[in-house]
């Protein structure tokens, strides 16, 4: 499996073996950052922060991360906070509706994921899928409904104010950058390309690079369900 | 009557075929042009194609405009620190014989402010050559497929 992983990495152009294990590490600091935030506020035993176990180019924590309290909304303009991570699995990523490629590419997976999993008993049960927008001023609960709906009606998509969008990609260890463009209604956000997964308690348990695979994502959260 | 709508089928086949592969002497073969469809009102789009030089000299592509959009770029998508990175491309060069891809999660054309496209449908493209040429073809709307 490792092999189909890196075989897809040399597809993504000019991703080598040594930026591959250098993402890796920063992302594994971003995550150990992001795990002391949570556990200081969460857990009595500091000093035992859990392991990280790679599966299928997954990190998977040992011992899963709380989040804090956050208030965002959803594309229905409803409160989306911590209750509603509760009793699902969550497949979080962090993107905007103005981004062609690897946002889009994401969803996409999501939806062969969905599929991949109303094809096994219970596959579907608990489970979320879950756009961040991190770029709240265009993406409006409108905007994004009309988004997510297209992939897949039960998609979730949510933003909200930067401050509360911080709460939540600073504990998961997720990052977003404004990069202006040509005129103000025209720009970029660079963003984390992992997707995040978090247990029923709605406690982050893996994080997952790019490139996606759906096979190989459908395959972690079974392995990471029976944990 | 069936013969020549037959006939007529091969020769527009065989007219289409021949703009594509740019005759015997080679230049610019595009395979696989494709615009990924996007939801309904989508201020981007993005398009993907295999661009070949068949030639024995450089070719340098510096636009893919589309008249179905009001303006388009050449991005990368540039995966660092695990952050995703839109990076402008102001030019493609296609070394002789060389080929490049644009793929997702790779190099791509994005088309702003495109016209509301549906799967099936072809979107006129153009491709702008360094020396001043430029060469038309259609590329098809299509699902993206994980």
């Amino acid at each position: 499996m490792s092999e189909q992983l890196d075989s897809n990495s040399s597809n993504s152009g000019g991703s080598t073996a040594g930026n591959r294990v250098l993402m890796i590490v920063v992302a594994l600091l971003a995550l150990g950052f992001g795990f002391w935030l949570a556990n200081s506020s969460n857990s009595n035993d500091s000093s035992n922060p859990g392991r990280i176990i790679s599966i299928d180019g997954a990190s998977v924590f040992s011992k899963a991360r709380a989040l804090p309290e956050f208030s965002l909304y959803d594309q229905y303009g409803k409160v989306f906070d911590l209750a509603r991570l509760k009793g699902h699995w969550s497949f979080v990523f962090f993107g905007y509706t103005s981004c062609p490629d690897v946002c889009p590419t994401t969803l996409a997976m999501f939806r062969k994921v969905h599929e991949l999993l109303a094809a096994q008993p219970d596959g579907l049960q608990q489970v979320q899928f879950i756009l961040v927008s991190v770029d709240p001023d265009r993406d409006t609960p409108e905007v994004l409904k009309n988004y997510v709906s297209y992939f897949n009606e039960d998609f979730v998509g949510v933003s909200g104010k930067t401050e509360q969008l911080d709460r939540i990609t600073r504990a998961l260890g997720a990052v977003y950058l404004k990069i202006p463009g040509a005129n103000k209604d025209e720009y970029d956000v660079d963003h984390s390309a992992h997707v995040f997964l978090l247990n029923p308690e709605g406690q982050q348990v893996a994080i997952l690079p790019p490139p996606h695979k759906a096979d190989v994502v459908v395959k972690a959260l079974s392995l990471i369900r029976r944990m | 009557m069936f013969v020549i709508t037959r006939f007529f089928a091969v020769l527009i086949l065989s007219v289409s075929t021949s703009l594509l592969a740019d005759g015997p002497v080679g230049g610019i073969q595009i395979e696989d042009a494709w615009i990924a469809e996007a939801p309904p009102g989508a201020r981007v789009l993005a398009g993907y194609m295999r661009l070949q030089n068949n030639s024995d000299h450089t070719i340098v592509i510096n636009a893919i405009s589309s008249t179905a959009a009001r303006s388009s770029m050449l991005h990368k998508t540039v995966y660092e620190d695990g952050m995703a990175r839109m990076v402008h491309q102001s030019a493609i060069t296609l070394p002789a014989g060389g080929s490049v891809t644009l793929e997702p999660g790779g190099m791509h054309l994005m088309l702003m402010g495109p016209k509301s496209l549906k799967a099936g449908q072809q979107v006129p493209l153009t491709l702008e050559f360094a020396n001043g040429r430029s060469r038309s073809f259609n590329a098809v709307v299509r699902r993206r497929d994980h």
